[in-house]
């Protein structure tokens, strides 16, 4: 049986599609597990240039995984607004879909875990990090 | 669009581009109507759907672009200073 790493973990996230809730939401919240879980996610995306396709990265603390279909590519700039509109919903943050720094507090196996989350959103550079911090308050 | 704003309002986005770039003369937006065959487009592919579903509406070239581009010349526009 192979185990995958969470960076091919985060990036099977990507292609799923949950039948009965936003596929966005859903997906932020799966990331946002996963980092609780692991400690540590990123993903951007990678700019093609010539013959090289434009590709959708994922890391772990150890592994980095790229995959190139255009559909998970089309729906990280709208996740990463997502995870903007979340915050602002969740704990005040100030709105900015185009970059800054957020945090998230999730329950996980009883105990309250701070995600601070990371992101930029431009024509630019599209980056989002996910760390694992402390226990939440 | 009767969907939900699940990534801000235009207005919000108004601004705050307007805040990266503040020599382009201010926040505006640009209201269009546009067809629902074109809608259609967008809506028979899942991604597009779900990026709406979230209230981020995607024109690109693989998908609703083309349609877009054809039809802009006799889509109603307005531009709304805020």
């Amino acid at each position: 049986m192979t185990t995958l790493t969470v960076a091919e973990r985060a990036m099977e996230l990507f292609g799923q599609r949950p039948t009965s809730e936003n596929r966005i939401d859903w997906l932020a919240n799966q990331l946002l597990d996963l980092a609780a879980e692991s400690h540590f996610i990123s993903c951007r995306i990678v700019p093609g240039e010539g013959e090289i396709a434009t590709t959708l990265e994922c890391r772990d603390s150890g592994h980095a995984v790229g995959l190139k279909d255009v559909g998970p590519l089309r729906l990280f700039r709208t996740l990463l607004a997502r995870f903007a509109k979340m915050a602002e919903e969740e704990n005040g943050t100030q709105f900015n879909p185009y970059g800054g720094q957020l945090h998230f507090n999730r329950p996980i196996s009883g105990a309250p875990v701070r995600l601070n989350v990371e992101f930029a959103n431009t024509k630019e550079i599209q980056y989002l990090a996910i760390v694992k911090a402390t226990r939440a308050a | 669009m009767d969907r939900p704003l699940g990534v801000g309002t235009p207005e919000q986005y108004a601004r705050l581009k307007s805040a990266n770039f503040p020599a382009e003369g201010g926040p505006a937006i640009i209201e269009i109507e546009v067809p629902p065959d074109i809608i259609a487009v967008l809506e028979a592919d899942p991604d597009s759907r779900d990026s709406m579903d979230s209230g981020d509406t995607l024109f690109d070239p693989r998908v609703g672009m083309p349609e877009l581009l054809a039809a802009w010349p006799n889509l109603i526009k307005r531009v709304i200073r805020i």
